[in-house]
Parts: C-alpha cells; structure tokens; sequence
C-alpha cells in the first residue's frame, strides 16, 4: 500500500482538485484507492457528494483500534471509496496531541487499510502542524502543489527547510506547478527559474482554466464528466508522469 | 446461504418498485444489454463448497460470492476459459484457483442468455448510494426468470436496507439461494451433488447384506459418474475416482464376501479386478506428468533437456492408455459388467446373510488390524521389499473397512485413527511408489536406443534413479518409526475399545 499525500501550507493552491483527479484516474487503472479526507473544510468529500455517517468523529483517526474503517463510503467510481471528512477534523490536532506516539499516529491509524486497499490518497489541511507532521511521516509520496507565484513559492521552500529540519525522509517529494496561467509572465517566469533550481518539479502541470473550477458545480473528477476534453488530458499526463516517477 | 439483495420479480412489481424508490430517491438507468453467462466448476463442486461461484461473460472471468458483491478474483480470459489454474495468463488467477481447485479442470456447467438493466439510485446530493440490476434469465428448461439484484455501496447500509425492504413491501419473495445458484439449478445442475468420499449412513440394525449392498451401490454411482470424464478427458481426477471407487468395490466384496451370494461375490470380484487393473498404468503415467516439476526440481538445470526427452516419451504413452482405456470403458464387456452389478444390488437375493453389519464390522476391523501388526513386527532390515508391499496392501483394506464402517463408531476416535493408519500407510505408499518408479526408468532405458543424442537423457535418467534410490532408503528407514506409532500402546487400545465385542 502506498500513501500518497496532497500537501500545501497555503490554501486554494489546487490541492483538492488534485487530489480527486489523481485518484479517480489511478482507480480507473484498476488500483484500489481510498481517499483520506483529512482538511475540516471537507472539499474533496463534497466534490465525491459524500457526507460522513452521523456517528463520525475525528477521534475515529486516533484511535488504536480499525474505527475507521466502519465509516469508509464508496464513491460512484469502481475501486474509489472515499473516508469523508467534517468540521469535527479541526480538532484532530488536539486529539494527536493527546495521543501516545503523537508524531506517528497516523501511520497506525492507516494500517488498518493495508491489505485492501494498493493507494491512500491523502488530502490534508494547509498549515503547518502536528497533523501535517503526522501526515508527512505515513507518507510514501508527498504532492506539493505549487501556484508559480512568490509566496506559493515561499510556502514551498518553507516545506522543504521543515522536513530537514526535523529530519523526516519521504521517499518522494515531488512538487508540481498548480493553476498556471501561461498568459502571465510572472507565471512564465518563476516556472523557469523553479524547474532549474528544483529539477525534481514536474514538467507537466495544472493549468487554471474555468472547466476546473467548475469542478465544485459538476462535483466530479474531471476525467470522468469530461474524459476527451483538453484538461482532462493535462491532467492525466501529470499524473502519468508522476505515478512512472513514484514507480520508479 | 441467501444473498440480502435478490428477489424474484416480474414485470408489474418492478413497475410498483420503480415506482416507491422514486420518492425517496433519484432512479437513472446505467446500462441495458443482453449477455450470455456461462458458469464454471470443477467436477466435485470445489468453488460452490467454498461458497463462490465461476461465471465468464464475454471474455472476462469472474469468481464471487453472488452478483452484487465485489468479486472475489476477476481477470480477462481469452476466447475459452482456461481448464487448469496454470493455463491462466493472469497471475493474480493462478493464485486464486491453484488453492482451491488444485489438479482439478475448470468444466461449463451452464450456460444462460441474460437480459440486464442497471440502474443506479442516487440521493438528494445526488451521490449514489445503491445500485439495482433487473435481470431476465432464459434458462433452458424453458422457464424465463426475473431477478432484482439490489448491490450495496460501502458505507450505506441504512439506503441498502431501505432498498431492499421496499422490494418486499412491493410484493417480491427472496431468492432462497443465490442468483448464480439458482441459474444453476434452473440449468439442471445440482450444485454439490458430487463427492469422491464415501459418506455413508449404516443403520444400527442393519444386516452385513444390507450394507454391503447400500455401500457399493454409492460406489457404483461414483464409478459411472466419473465415466465421462475419463473418456472426455478432462482432467485426471476422473480416472483416479474411479479407480479408488473399483478397488473399494472389488476389497468390499473379497473382504466381505459372505454378505453376498458366493458365486456372485466371486464374479464380481474378479471382474472389478480387472477393471482395476486396466486402471493401472494410466494412473501411474498420470503421477508421473503431475509430478513433473519434482523431477525437474531434483536434477541439475543442465540435465532438464534430458529429462524433456523422457517427458515426452511418457506424454505419448498416456495419450495411448488413454484412448485405450477409454474404448475399454465403451466396450460391451464393460457396460454390461455395470448394468448386471445394479441389477444385482436391487435384487433381493443378494441378501444372504442375517449377521449383524456392525458386529461383523468390529471382528473384521479387529482382524485386519492385529494381522499388520503381526506381519508389521516381523520386519527387520533383511527382510525383502516384498514384505512392506505385502504390509501396504493390508493397511489399504484396513483403510477400506474404516470407510466403509466409519458412521457406526465415534468421529473423534475414528479421526485420530485414520490419522495414525494414514501416516503409516504414506510412508508405505511412498516406498512403493519409488519402487515402481525405480522399475519403470530402468525399464525405459534398457528399451531406449542409444546414440550420441540420448547422452543428456541417459544421465538424466542416472540421476533420477540416483535420487530416487536414496529417497527409498530414507522411508525404508522411517518404516520403523512410523510403525511404531501405528503399533503404539495407545492406538492398539483405541482398536480394543472401538471394534472388540460390540454387540447391536
């Protein structure tokens, strides 16, 4: 089972849209998926028209036993179920705070997946907390979105100076460009410098475009409303060349 | 088992259902289309007594519990279904099936034309929260039968639930078995109608006449259900079946002998011989190709080309037996052998004696016993092989016995015995088998011609013979231990209590 996580200390950077669209597009191949909603603001749930079951709180993801499991839902897609997400995740931070092993929770915690499911898609709150300190170590892949822009920037640096700073490796951490806009030069230009300061960003990217954000109106991957259109082609070729990189 | 989601239906209260789910939810149709649904087993139902079903539909192939499930393995085949789990492409396949259906051929059992709808029902949100199929089967006795299969989506158990109960409140019964179960059934098939064990049921009461002839009327019926098979060919259960099921018949009657008319018993006798017999060889050339990769696995990979050419040559010869064997059991002789055996076994003067089945029983067992261990004791290291073949064959009667007797005793007690009778005779088993092994390779070589390309073959051959020879020593060896845990205090007292004096 791999973990891959969608990542960004700063919000509305895409990480969402991502998150849906990678998974759908790796269940579509066959591969059993869950997608862990882990953001309070529960987009990725509302996108996938899930809501939790009544008696779900966030205590379900700190608790030793499989509580979890119990409020897994299926997506409309073959192979995609979705863990949703409520307000009550906002106080995950406390309940992880409390816990024995706060720093590794969630590697338990997601055990309980092994064996079902081949990918946990992570789609985590921004900030820069416990949480994401617990997400970072469960995870195999971390996706860093990445707005070309200064401070999108900034946060990814930010990111980066963390993890060595408390000495967590992840096998992959691949940052990707996220509502690019080609039309403007800023854009143009920080993607350049970016790619040859960090060769490891991607060279495919999420361009911003109004059918993506219509996204939250149809509440559907992508590929699957609109399988032949131009973005859904951008998109799958991200994918693709993420997934050959975290394969290899 | 039931599945929770399938009914019966027919066209009016589907309408009705239709009709109650609209207001709660949103119906959509997904899909409609017609396929044809060709359903798998092997012979002894090894999928359906592990609760799972085997169905191809255009070139995929799915095992599952039932239809609304998530399958238990699903993979592409191409144009045919695969016999043997080897034959799979699919590696995931081959996992699956080399557990459960072993040596056994994957045969079409049925095959139903289906006419489907899916449906999917979708709440406020507009999320889907069930799925629905309504089914049309054309099965061939002619009846059309109308499913409506309800199929869950994790995490919405409470909309499951709703689903399903409207489907009673709108008049439609459960289907008592699952919907692959019974497209089955409506095709003739009997699901679990086959095993190769003897289970048998032996009043108390009854005469050593009366069970002798109840038990080789099962034996017979599992002699002529294997018939097919070992003609068709298709696998090698079928021909080992029927060949257990003949030895039992022809050690029925020689051990039992004075339960039937003597010059019947001694006919019959004879003639089950001699079907067993012609079983033989087949057999052992059977052993041989479903060993192969054992043999590859104990040579050198430089001597594996020589072992091909010995593949080969055992390959064309079961072929031969084969069809020899399989004309045999097409000949009049044979026919008429079996059809005269059941008239006999319905004929009431075949019941000649009045003893009690269990008395008889427990002397016989008791008999048997002491003689192995009698004839077990005398062995030493000089003694002949000859002897521990003569010792295997006692045990095989002894086993026989058990079986046939085993509901008149306690099954704790009888397991623990067959265990202990089972490892000793594995051991005898295994000498014998290497015995003959050891005969046919040096009987292939003297036969085979050499020339300069037979060199690779001929060392092959050496090393097996090498190898085979050193495994015989190792079980002439274990003989001993393994006959002193059969001729243990404990298992000699388990005899006593079980089968000494029983009376009705």
């Amino acid at each position: 089972m791999k973990v891959i996580s969608l990542y960004s200390i700063k919000g509305g950077v895409g990480k969402t849209t991502a998150t849906v669209n990678f998974a759908y597009l790796n269940a579509r191949d066959g591969n059993r998926t869950l997608v862990c909603d882990l953001d309070p603001q529960s987009s990725a749930s509302f996108f996938f028209r899930i809501k939790p079951m009544k008696k779900q709180n966030s205590k379900i993801m700190v608790s030793g036993n499989n509580a979890a499991s119990e409020f897994v839902r299926a997506t409309d897609y073959e192979n995609l179920d979705l863990l949703p997400s409520d307000i009550s995740f906002r106080k995950l931070d406390v309940h992880l705070d409390r816990a024995n092993r706060s720093r590794k929770q969630l590697v338990n915690t997601f055990k309980q997946f092994e064996g079902y499911y081949e990918t946990i898609f992570a789609d985590c709150p921004p900030s820069l907390t416990l949480l994401s300190e617990n997400i970072f170590r469960a995870s195999d892949v971390l996706l860093i979105p990445v707005i070309p822009s200064v401070l999108s920037r900034r946060t990814f640096e930010q990111v980066r100076g963390f993890l060595k700073k408390k000495e967590i490796s992840i096998k992959h951490v691949i940052p990707f460009f996220s509502m690019v806009d080609t039309r403007k030069r800023l854009h143009r230009e920080q993607m350049d410098e970016l790619w040859e300061i960090y060769p490891d960003f991607v060279r495919n990217y999420i361009p911003y475009r109004s059918e993506i954000e219509k996204m939250g109106q149809f509440r559907a991957p992508l590929p699957a409303v609109h399988p032949a259109s131009r973005n859904s082609h951008e998109i799958q070729m991200l994918w693709q060349e993420i997934r050959e990189r975290i394969s290899s | 088992m039931m599945e929770t989601g399938s009914f019966r239906a027919d066209s009016s209260k589907l309408v009705k259902y239709k009709r109650a789910i609209e207001r709660k939810y949103e119906l959509e149709r997904e899909s409609r289309g017609g396929c044809k649904l060709e359903q798998y087993d092997t012979f002894d139902w090894r999928l359906y007594e592990k609760g799972l079903f085997a169905y191809s539909n255009s070139g995929s192939f799915t095992i599952g519990e039932s239809l609304a499930g998530p399958p238990s393995l699903a993979c592409s085949v191409g144009a045919a279904v695969p016999r043997f789990w080897w034959e799979f492409e699919d590696p995931e396949a081959r996992v699956f099936l080399q557990d459960i259906t072993g040596v056994r051929a994957l045969l079409p059992l049925a095959e139903t034309l289906i006419d489907q709808e899916s449906y999917s029902v979708r709440n406020r949100d507009g999320k889907i929260v069930c799925r629905l199929s309504f089914l049309t089967s054309n099965p061939v006795d002619g009846s059309r039968r109308s499913y409506l299969l309800v199929k869950p989506l994790r995490g919405y158990p409470v909309e499951r639930n709703r689903i399903s109960s409207l489907a009673v409140k709108s008049g439609m019964d459960r289907v008592p078995v699952p919907i692959l179960e019974d497209l089955l059934l409506s095709s003739g098939r009997q699901p679990g109608g086959y095993s190769s064990k003897l289970d048998l049921l032996l009043g108390r009461k009854m005469t050593i006449s009366e069970a002798v002839v109840l038990i080789n009327r099962q034996l017979l019926s599992t002699i002529t259900s294997n018939i097919q098979g070992v003609v068709e060919d298709y696998d090698t259960e079928f021909l080992h079946d029927l060949r257990v099921a003949t030895r039992r018949t022809r050690a029925c009657l020689t051990q039992l002998r004075e339960a039937l008319p003597t010059d019947e018993a001694r006919r019959y006798g004879a003639d089950f011989k001699s079907v067993a017999q012609r079983c033989n060889a087949l057999r052992d050339l059977d052993v041989y190709l479903l060993e192969r990769e054992h043999y590859y696995d104990v040579l050198p990979v430089h001597l594996h080309k020589g072992l091909d050419q010995y593949f080969k040559y055992v390959t064309r010869k079961r072929t031969r037996r084969q069809r020899e064997f399989s004309a045999y059991l097409e000949t009049n002789a044979f026919t008429s052998l079996l059809r005269d055996w059941e008239g006999f076994l319905q004929d009431p003067a075949a019941l000649v004696n009045d003893s009690p089945a269990i008395e008889v029983a427990g002397a016989k067992i008791q008999e048997r016993f002491q003689r192995i261990i009698k004839r077990g004791r005398k062995i030493d290291d000089i003694s002949p092989n000859a002897r521990l073949h003569e010792l295997r064959i006692e045990c095989k009667k002894l086993r026989y016995l058990l079986e046939f007797f085993n509901s008149y005793y306690p099954q704790k007690k009888m397991n623990a015995l067959v265990l202990h009778l089972k490892e000793f005779q594995d051991n005898l088993g295994e000498f014998n088998d290497l015995t003959v092994q050891q005969e046919d390779l040096g009987a292939y070589l003297r036969s085979s011609k050499s020339d300069v390309n037979s060199r690779l073959r001929d060392a092959a051959i050496g090393g097996l013979l090498t190898v085979l020879n050193s495994s015989q020593v190792a079980a002439r060896k274990e003989f001993y231990r393994r006959f002193a845990a059969f001729d243990s205090r404990e298992n000699r007292a388990l005899y006593g209590e079980l089968f000494q004096q029983r009376k009705a």
